[in-house]
């Protein structure tokens, strides 16, 4: 370059020396005292009035400079937006330039801009015209674009050619910025695309490329357009004026290959419209590699984009392939970027092409460049298998250990644990490879990271007790777990938070499984610990909770402890302190402590029972002897005449402190819904959380220090073999899918220690007789993701449909599937039938050879579109359904009241009940066995249960067995809140009293009477489930000598007892099942004595009262009906499957629950999780 | 899309900035460019001349003292880019007539005025030589 510029005339002396010695300036300070100097300076000259405009230009030139090294040159905005002004175009562009480059968005001289660009785009000066265009794509505020809209869409139509081009890029600023306000100029766009002018055509695309990505479908029609402008480009038909490199207009293809990319995704129609066109474009440009045309590269790189991302075309894919090894082993690093960034596009639809790249992609692993090296992982990544996954963890754990750059440190850990979540061979391999993670970069990686581990080791060998060999396995693991961590805590190492935080819950919890340090030890390195002045309060506080499970383990209460507890007894950090007292509190109580905290019992429910039934024998003895019911606050106020106080009242509570509550600190909320460690909902709401905590302080309950994981909460079961996924039955690959994780698994079994370098070799077999060593590793890197894919893509050619392919191999968003989520994703797959639905016309119309096998296979696709159909019928289906409710059974007296006030709220408009009521067979199956639930010396309880259509009957009968005769007895059976009693029937002699209870004036030895009390469903409220519901009973009875007696006794009643099998056809259920939209999905892994459909469908049935509509596959179907239930929310639709793992052992069995009603799916659901886990 | 483009010298003095996307404002562009250019001049010369910085693709080329540095999302084709600041300091030369850094220095408002016509809203809106140079002459006739 030459050195020997001179200066333009109209830049000053002064000014060209300036920018020379800033320029030769030899330290950023001497610069910046140079500029300061300056900017003192300009601002100075430009207060003066009467400069002339030339002086005044080159002022504002000089505050661009001095802008743009960093000074504030703000004094100089107003003289640019007035210079705009001028009449003069190059001044006018001086102040344009100025006011684009260094006005804020929110600049108050934006307004005056915009008025100047509106009177400029008036002008009939082309140069003027141009200004004003640029600057609108740089300044116009959004909410000014409708000043100026009218005026750029007449320029649309300039006769000047760079006009036009200028008016449409203004157009793609407003699409960007407001794009409702151009919606209706797309027809004009569509001319600006068909302009004489390829400039002014090359300047649209933009436009379409963003329509595109915005609503592929509306710009499908234009496809045809686009293929003839690419074809016309290729061919050569511009004028050379276009030509790049010995390519033509290399621009505007790749625009237009991005534009096709988009409307040829998934879409085969629309795809082979293109692949001629890309075909020729890629064979052009790859002709003019031998130039050295860097720019061929770039278009040849988009073709390849485009070939993977339209609906692949085998011809093309293979030329694709071919260049992308043509990228691969350039010299250039620039093309190998390239290479490594189309392989990992390319791998997704054509695996084969890892295999033939292998050794070039260790090589890339070890490039000294890191920016090769990073794509090389993100490659790596995404070929990552069963089979591969220990070796490739290593080689990321490795790279993560020396790489400095967080932001890609924070991805790279995160692929990390998400490859260990699913891919790990085994439960050891996995927490050592989440430590590591955890100890290279603790800080950067998510805490749900930390939380999965613990969880994963706290269910081992939670799952199959009866299982010995099984169990001493899992044990072992968790001695392993505890081993790992107490070395790592006794190593005294200093750790990153997040792995302290995994230390002391795991070592709080299983300590006693360790032989290697006493107890003592153990607790000195935790005071350690909690007196590092380093670790963050939450540590601190895990640590207390974790001291306290291990003194309630051991009984060993060390001084070191105590100094701590008294210590931090008066901390000022709220929540320790809380912890501390409780610590203290419940070392004085032990039996207290090991209810509160019994040993290894994270992962089992906490039941609880909000009525504090337990209280009730207490509280009715209590009353019988005299004592006065309970009034609520507010009542009691009322009978006073006084007014309940305002809610907002002082508090006298402590305030929740604002860091997040702990993981020990979880609380399982009544509903059952289990809290996890970092339950954000109850960070949510710290008003909830402190009102339960003080409840707990003052009822002298402790429940802080163990976390107890609902049972909806955890997919638990399947979490330690975790290869195994649930697949998806709505997509239409059932057949070939379970094969895929199964294969590697099996090769882990057989063999899980070994090498992961021998292990992956024995997989995949390339054809080479004899490899290299770097061959080897190469392919022991990339082996085994071509074997698990392959299958899918030959399907894929096949024609199979796109879109559930792609979902499967793509996207690593999505593939974050856990090992955990097995729950969620079965949930999310039913909580959008919409999507479903639209595979499955997709599918329809792509595979027309596959759909009878589809069918049969996938009965809920089949339903899926039968639904669809049944929601707009729904509406006219309005009959009322009285009838049920009518035909009651004959009624006393007050039964007739009660009937009345519990006919539930119906919904008679919504009655699809109708149709399916007729299918409803007379018989039910009743149940009859008698249960002895209470005895004393004198008296012995026994029930039996039975079913009827509406109701359910409790035959109580107390015997009297004693000797005398026994007086006054009176049986008090107040239904629990979900029931109500509608009759109860006894003895003629005997009688009732006010309050409904029979009365029996004597009963006479040796003989019993009974007691019939129909029960029928009044509400059904979230919690409340009826899995855990009791009829407590009480009988209340004086001896022959007039002693006052009581036996209290207890009915269980569960689900089961409640629910009838629904009659329906699966054409009924497919309809239901759209209308009911609670759903509840598990997956249980191993349930022992399921070992087929068919005997996990019996089991249901035998548990529950439900009607197999059909089994079909691996699924079955089923629907059950509350009894008495006289409205159609009342159904539970159930869906079972059975998984068999033909390689092992395992298996999945996973249960999918709909109903109308939130309560009710939660009821059957937590009911059925109950009884598969028993 | 380019989210930015910087020519800089050697020494990180920013010679030319011209932002497409609002995300960047005004305060935080000089720290960024800085940032920017130190990871550029710490790349070697074999290096490839793409690299991610935080969220941003770079993608830059170094003539003589100057580099020309363009921050791109996901969606842009590297090389693509990279070709395209060959295509701008080949407009430049033709400009200039065998350009420097000085030339830039002295003809802010022209070096702009090219860089517009190649890219509006951060999209290449023109390549065509003849087109791009069609107008800046005009200017200076205004001045006299």
């Amino acid at each position: 370059m030459s050195v020997q510029s001179e200066p333009p005339n109209y830049i000053s002396k002064k000014f060209a020396n300036l920018l020379r010695r800033v320029g030769e300036s030899h330290s950023k300070l001497e610069e910046d005292r140079l500029l300061k100097n300056e900017v003192e300076k300009l601002k100075n000259s430009l207060q003066k009035t009467n400069i002339s405009k030339k002086q005044l230009n080159e002022y504002l030139i000089r505050s661009l400079f001095c802008g743009l090294l960093g000074h504030d040159v703000s004094f100089c905005f107003i003289h640019s937006a007035n210079i705009s002004q001028d009449e003069n175009v190059f001044f006018k562009s001086i102040g344009y330039l100025v006011s684009s480059t260094l006005y804020d968005k929110n600049s108050e001289f934006m307004l005056l801009m915009v008025n100047t660009i509106s009177k400029d785009l008036l002008s009939t000066n082309h140069l003027t015209l141009g200004l004003a265009l640029t600057a609108i794509t740089k300044l116009i505020p959004q909410d000014t674009i409708s000043a100026v809209l009218p005026q750029v869409e007449k320029l649309l139509d300039h006769e000047e050619i760079f006009i036009r081009r200028k008016a449409i890029s203004a157009m793609f600023t407003f699409l960007l910025k407001s794009p409702s306000i151009v919606s209706s100029l797309l027809p004009k766009f569509k001319k600006v695309l068909c302009d004489q002018d390829p400039s002014v055509m090359g300047a649209s695309l933009p436009i379409f490329y963003e329509l595109a990505k915005r609503d592929p479908v509306s710009q499908k029609e234009l496809i045809p357009s686009f293929v003839s402008i690419l074809k016309q480009i290729v061919e050569g038909k511009l004028s050379t004026q276009y030509d790049y490199h010995h390519i033509h207009a290399p621009w505007i293809q790749i625009k237009l290959l991005k534009i096709l990319s988009i409307l040829g995704k998934d879409d085969q129609k629309s795809s082979s419209e293109m692949y001629n066109i890309v075909f020729e474009a890629l064979k052009k440009a790859e002709g003019a590699f031998s130039t050295g045309s860097r720019v061929a590269y770039a278009v040849n790189y988009e073709c390849i984009l485009t070939i993977t991302k339209i609906y692949p075309e085998p011809t093309l894919l293979q030329s694709a392939a071919s260049i992308t090894r043509h990228f691969l082993t350039n010299q250039s690093k620039n093309l190998r970027y390239l290479g490594v960034k189309a392989l990992t596009e390319l791998v997704k639809v054509y695996p084969e092409s890892a295999i033939q790249n292998q050794v070039t992609i260790l090589e890339l692993l070890e490039d000294s460049d890191d920016s090769l090296k990073q794509k090389a992982f993100q490659l790596l990544y995404r070929i990552t298998t069963a089979a591969n996954v220990s070796l490739v963890t290593t080689k990321m754990l490795h790279y993560l250990q020396i790489q400095t750059n967080t932001t890609y440190k924070s991805e790279l850990a995160a692929q990390i644990t998400q490859l260990a979540e699913k891919f790990a061979p085994d439960t050891e391999w996995f927490i050592k490879t989440i430590n590591s993670v955890f100890e290279i970069c603790g800080d950067l990686v998510k805490r749900e990271t930390a939380h999965n581990l613990m969880k994963l080791i706290a269910e081992i060998g939670d799952d199959d007790d009866e299982d010995d060999d099984n169990e001493n396995s899992e044990s072992h693991l968790k001695k392993f777990a505890v081993d790992v961590y107490l070395n790592l805590l006794m190593s005294k190492a200093s750790l990153p938070d997040i792995l302290y935080q995994t230390i002391v819950w795991i070592v709080g919890e299983y300590s006693y499984l360790n032989e290697q340090y006493s107890t003592a030890d153990i607790l000195t390195a935790i005071c350690e610990l909690i007196e590092n002045p380093l670790i963050q309060r939450e540590t601190r506080n895990m640590g207390v909770t974790a001291m306290t499970k291990i003194v309630g383990q051991t009984k060993e209460y060390p001084e070191d402890v105590q100094e701590i507890v008294e210590k931090y007894s008066n901390s000022q950090d709220i929540e320790l302190q809380q912890r501390c007292l409780e610590l203290r509190a419940l070392v004085e109580n032990q039996d207290l402590l090991d209810d509160v905290l019994p040993p290894d019992s994270s992962c089992e429910d906490l039941e609880v029972d909000p009525d504090l039934s337990f209280l009730d024998t207490i509280v009715s003895a209590a009353l019988k002897s005299g004592a006065k019911p309970y009034v609520p606050l507010e009542n009691r106020l009322k009978l006073m005449g006084k007014t309940p106080p305002k809610e907002k009242a002082l508090r006298f509570e402590a305030y929740q402190l604002s860091t997040p509550k702990l993981a020990n600190s979880a609380i399982t909320s009544k509903t059952g819904k289990s809290t996890s460690i970092y339950d954000t909902e109850l960070l949510e709401r710290p008003e909830t959380f402190s009102t339960t905590q003080s409840a707990d302080v003052s009822l002298g309950i402790k429940v802080t220090g163990k976390q107890k994981w609902g049972p909806s909460g955890y997919t638990g079961k399947a979490q330690t073999d975790n290869q195994e996924k649930p697949q998806n039955q709505y997509t239409p690959t059932l057949p070939e899918t379970p094969q895929q994780p199964q294969q590697p698994q099996q090769s882990q079994q057989t063999e899980p220690q070994k090498t992961p370098n021998s292990k992956s070799k024995s997989k995949s077999k390339p054809k080479t007789k004899r490899m290299s060593k770097k061959e080897k590793e190469a392919a022991a890197l990339v082996g085994g993701f071509v074997s698990s894919t392959k299958k899918n893509i030959v399907s894929k050619l096949g024609g199979n449909s796109p879109k559930t392919k792609r979902n499967e191999i793509s996207t690593p968003k999505n593939e974050k599937k856990s090992l955990y989520s097995q729950e969620n994703e079965n949930l999310y797959q039913y909580e959008s039938p919409k999507q479903n639905l639209y595979q499955y016309g997709n599918q329809n119309q792509n595979q027309n050879q596959n759909q009878n096998q589809n069918q049969n296979q996938n009965l809920y696709g089949n339903q899926k579109k039968d639904s669809f159909l049944i929601d707009l019928d729904l509406q006219l289906n309005t009959q009322t359904n009285q009838d049920s409710s009518k035909k009651q059974k004959p009624k006393s007296l007050y039964t007739a009241n009660l009937m009345d006030s519990i006919e539930p709220q119906q919904q008679p408009s919504r009655s699809i009940l109708d149709s399916t009521q007729n299918f409803l067979t007379p018989t039910i199956p009743t149940q009859e066995k008698t249960e002895q639930i209470g005895s004393d010396r004198h008296l012995r309880i026994t029930f039996t249960k039975e079913q009827t259509e509406e109701e359910i009957v409790v035959t109580i009968t107390v015997a009297n067995t004693s000797s005398s005769t026994l007086q006054q007895v009176v049986v008090t059976l107040p239904p629990p809140d979900s029931l109500k009693k509608t009759t109860t029937t006894i003895p003629k002699a005997s009688s009732m009293d006010h309050n409904q209870n029979p009365h029996f004036a004597q009963v006479l030895p040796q003989s019993s009477v009974s007691i019939i009390a129909n029960l029928k469903i009044k509400k059904i409220s979230r919690g409340k489930l009826f899995s855990s519901t009791f009829i407590n009973g009480q009988v209340n009875y004086a001896t022959e000598s007039n002693a006052n007696q009581y036996l209290a006794f207890k009915i269980p009643l569960d689900l089961a007892d409640l629910t009838k099998p629904f009659e329906i056809t699966t054409d009924l259920f497919a309809k239901h099942w759209a209308t009911h939209n609670f759903e509840k999905t598990f997956s249980l892994m191993k349930v022992s004595n399921i070992n087929s459909i068919n005997q996990f469908t019996q089991l249901i049935i035998n548990t529950l009262h439900v009607h197999l509509i059909q089994i079909i596959g691996s699924e079955a179907i089923m629907a059950a009906v509350i009894i008495g239930a006289d409205s159609d929310s009342m159904i539970a639709l159930i869906h079972a499957k059975f998984l068999q793992n033909p390689n092992s052992n395992s298996s999945v069995v996973s249960l999918t629950v709909r109903t109308k009603n939130r309560a009710l799916t939660e009821n059957f659901a937590r009911f059925c999780q109950k009884f598969l886990k028993n | 899309m380019i989210l930015f483009f910087l020519i800089v010298n050697k020494l990180g003095q920013t010679r030319l900035a011209q932002y497409y996307s609002e995300q960047f404002s005004q305060e935080h562009r000089i720290a960024l460019e800085n940032e920017v250019t130190r990871s550029c001049l710490a790349r070697k010369e074999t290096d490839c001349s793409f690299f991610e910085f935080r969220e941003l693709k770079i993608i830059y080329r170094r003539y003589a003292s100057l580099f020309f540095i363009a921050a791109v999302d996901d969606d842009e084709n590297e090389m693509g880019i990279y070709e395209l600041i060959h295509c701008l300091v080949e407009a430049y030369d033709k400009h200039f007539k065998n350009v420097c850094e000085l030339d830039i220095m002295y003809n802010l408002d022209k070096a702009y005025m090219i860089l517009d016509e190649m890219i509006l809203n951060g999209v290449i809106v023109e390549t065509n030589r003849a087109n791009v140079l069609q107008n800046i002459s005009k200017f200076d006739s205004f001045v006299k």
